[in-house]
């Protein structure tokens, strides 16, 4: 409970700086894969689904 | 004793024997006393399956301890504390009605004993009740409950108060997961397992008087670790306007506006600090006017004269950029705000750290209001300050205070935020900053050599991180060309860093691998003439399996590496292959960092193309092994930590056929060598799709490699695919929230459809 008061959550500490990291990581990892698939980001938006 | 014999069966007879102790007519106060002691460790400390069993035995000991009639408050604490310890493994007695009433009964009366530590051990067994068995207090609730802790919320002494309040703060926490429940559950079209009964919002207007009022009890000179019944108040408040939302407005309002310019600190601070409570829950729409109302007294409180309400003050001030950004730039009152944050940087650290997060959340806000097209908006509300406030951001870290409340941390991670989300006339500043900070990391780093003890070796870690970090994000922001001309001098500060012969942290490697990651993206090929110097440190970090996140930072850089140079990577691949395959056997490597280097096989695959097919027999191998990992499915974490491993596997497989098909319009002749593998590969996808746990990204990467497949294999893996569980995997992620996985989905379906209409 001592934590939640007068809680700060916006949080650059290593630990989230890690997590966001990774996350870029892997989202770079899968739009190269897409693009190899032609299926750039851009084009997700108006992807029309059938 | 017992903890260490009753779970292999070694003294079956010891509850029994304790539990005849207290029960026997005629023991002395002191072996009872001694007996419900005993009985309340071994309640604490035992795995609650081995108790089970003797579960009526030891709550019948207890409760002849606290009964009304028992004498001795020694042997009723003793017992009270036990009831506590013994709750987790008590369920069937709870789920039997005339069992429940006693307990309860007897766990009310224990509360309104005289002796105070008798009342807070069954106030606390209260609070447990309340999160163990919520569904079955309705009885009790309007009988006993709310009289009890409301009465005990409004006790003088802090002890008791505290688990009055406690149990509220519990009430909520168990009411806002049944929130969550509920929307699940219909967005399923499901009814919910369990069902909210309201407690809080019925409760809301006869709690929140005393929870203002206890907000008024402040101490003057506290220790940030202290807790009181002020602090609890505070955070009470907070989670009954997460769990009542809109409700909770009005029956705050009139303290706030009666008492925001009260003479006396105590009541304005519990003012503010009642506002800045309320500011999450209730509808943005329902709370923006009165923020928009409220802000220039808040900016005037910036400056009051106690500590304690500019603290409080700077903390709502914080919220608002926070929860309510659009409140916060409102242009009548931002040119004022940003001069009474920046003032508030001179303040004590307490509260220039809050107003360091406040800039923090303001910089995001800001660039989200510019709803830019682009990625970088040309100008924002903070460009004609922006340079003033990074300014003073430098100023603070370099307080000879900044050690206290976090303040250097906070300082820097707001200069980060601001760089992150500037505007390009704000580029200049940025560029500077990112001087700065190269100037101060090999100042630092020239102090390595008078670090002398453990505690100026910790800070000159910490400074080197929160640099590193501050350079990255500097690095991000920055135009390549002008990343290049200072590109030699951070990678002689990086390798410096790396140099684990002096004692330096794995935090500080982490950021300097994480640095390196940024600087490989911005410089793409032309890292390359780094890889010779660079090759040593990739390859300790990737060796050092004690400080696993260091690791970690550094598989992680393969993959950016691969991504940036290519084809330009195949020399480097040999020894970087041979350390990922040795970590991965390696059981004293951390588990979290087997799924990231199946991911990046994937990653170097893709980068070299048909030179992989040296690595393929051996990778192949390790993605079978890796692909039939089982896990107790008990454990959520395990669960999670299967879906990532699988997931790792699926990125494996999708780098490797994507790298043997080559990416021309034909497909290359080397994939061929993959073709023995793809049954098991749709099988390994089958078995995903059968286990029910899997995530929606499982199905995201599987799709995407579903696809890829049949565009490298054509015609002759179509009855593979074909199956009903695949079938029935490709709609999930047709039907999925996640455009992601919508589209990868989708589009696996109509590679499959073309391929089969062509047939």
């Amino acid at each position: 409970r001592l934590a939640q008061y007068k809680a700060k959550s916006h949080d650059l500490a290593q630990s989230e700086r890690r997590r966001q990291m990774l996350d870029r990581q892997k989202k770079q990892r899968q739009d190269l894969a897409n693009l190899a698939r032609r299926l750039a980001e851009d084009d997700w938006e108006n992807w029309s689904t059938e | 004793i017992a903890c260490a014999e009753v779970p292999h069966n070694q003294w079956p007879g010891i509850i029994q024997h304790l539990a005849a102790n207290v029960t026997t007519p005629g023991r002395t106060e002191q072996v009872k006393e001694a007996t419900l002691e005993a009985i309340g460790y071994i309640c604490q400390d035992m795995d609650p399956k081995h108790l089970q069993s003797e579960a009526n035995r030891i709550l019948t000991a207890i409760v002849q301890g606290m009964r009304k009639e028992e004498p001795s408050i020694p042997v009723k604490l003793a017992a009270t504390n036990a009831l506590l310890n013994s709750l987790e493994f008590t369920k069937a007695n709870f789920d039997s009605e005339n069992e429940r009433h006693f307990i309860m009964q007897v766990v009310c009366e224990a509360t309104q004993c005289e002796e105070t530590q008798v009342k807070v051990a069954a106030l606390q067994s209260l609070v447990k009740i309340m999160s163990l068995y919520y569904q079955y207090m309705e009885t009790y609730m309007g009988l006993a409950l709310f009289a009890i802790t409301v009465e005990a919320m409004k006790s003088e002494v802090d002890e008791v108060a505290l688990q009055g309040i406690e149990f509220w703060s519990t009430v909520c926490d168990e009411e806002v997961d049944l929130a969550i429940e509920a929307s699940e559950a219909m967005e399923q079209g499901r009814p919910p397992e369990h069902t909210s009964k309201f407690y809080a919002k019925g409760a809301l207007q006869y709690l929140v008087p005393i929870l203002m009022l206890t907000l008024t009890k402040q101490e003057e000179f506290d220790d940030d670790d202290d807790w009181n019944p002020c602090k609890a108040a505070g955070v009470c408040l907070m989670l009954l306007a997460t769990c009542c939302e809109d409700d909770v407005v009005k029956p705050v309002l009139p303290f706030i506006q009666e008492h925001i310019k009260n003479t006396d600190w105590r009541f304005r601070d519990a003012a503010v600090m009642t506002f800045g409570s309320i500011l999450e829950g209730p509808d943005p729409t329902t709370l923006k006017p009165m923020v928009v109302a409220a802000m220039p007294m808040l900016i005037e409180l910036l400056k009051d004269p106690s500590v304690v309400v500019r603290d409080t003050t700077a903390w709502t001030v914080g919220r608002v950029c926070e929860l309510l950004p659009e409140a916060a730039i409102d242009e009548s009152y931002l040119g004022q705000l940003l001069t009474s944050l920046v003032e508030g940087l001179d303040a004590e650290p307490r509260v220039s750290a809050n107003v360091c997060w406040a800039f923090s959340s303001l910089a995001e806000a800001a660039y989200d209001a510019t709803e830019s097209q682009e990625d970088e908006p040309n100008t924002y509300c903070l460009s004609s300050t922006f340079e003033v406030i990074v300014h003073k951001l430098l100023e603070t870290t370099d307080r000879q205070d900044a050690g206290n409340s976090n303040l250097r941390s906070a300082a820097y991670e707001a200069l980060m935020e601001l760089v992150k989300n500037s505007a390009r006339d704000c580029y200049v500043t940025v560029q500077k900053t990112s001087l700065v900070v190269m100037d101060r990391l090999e100042r630092v780093l020239q102090l390595e050599a008078a670090v002398q003890t453990s505690s100026d070796r910790a800070q000159i870690n910490d400074l080197q991180s929160l640099l590193c970090a501050s350079l990255q994000a500097c690095l991000r922001r920055m135009r390549p060309e002008d990343t290049r001309q200072i590109a030699d001098r951070v990678m002689t500060m990086i390798i410096e860093m790396l140099n684990v012969s002096k004692g330096r942290s794995g935090g500080v490697q982490e950021d300097a691998l994480m640095a390196v990651g940024t600087l490989v993206e911005v410089l793409g090929t032309d890292f390359m003439k780094y890889m010779e110097a660079f090759k040593p440190y990739l390859a300790l970090g990737l060796g050092n399996h004690a400080e696993y996140q260091v690791c970690l930072a550094a598989v992680g850089l393969v993959g950016d590496i691969c991504r940036a140079l290519s084809t330009h990577v195949t020399p480097y691949c040999n020894d970087i292959m041979q350390l990922l395959l040795e970590n991965l056997a390696n059981d004293s490597v951390h588990r979290s960092v087997k799924p990231q280097i199946l991911s990046v096989f994937g990653d170097i695959a893709l980068a070299i193309g048909p030179e992989f097919k040296g690595y393929l027999k051996v990778v192949l191998s390790t993605l079978q092994q890796a692909s039939q990992a089982q896990v107790d499915k008990s454990d959520y974490d395990m669960i999670d930590y299967l879906n990532e491993l699988r997931e790792g596997c699926l990125e494996a497989y999708t780098g490797i056929v994507q790298g043997l098909k080559g990416d021309g319009n034909s497909i290359a002749a080397d994939v061929a060598e993959l073709q023995p593998h793809v049954a098991y590969i749709i099988k390994f996808i089958e078995h995903i799709a059968k286990d029910e746990d899997h995530s929606d990204s499982n199905v995201a990467c599987g799709s995407g490699l579903l696809g890829d497949l049949v565009t490298a294999f054509g015609n002759e893996i179509i009855p593979l695919v074909e199956t009903q569980t695949i079938q029935d995997f490709l709609q999930e992620g047709r039907r999925s929230k996640t455009n992601k996985t919508k589209t990868l989905a989708t589009w696996a379906t109509k590679e499959i459809r073309k391929l089969k209409s062509a047939w």
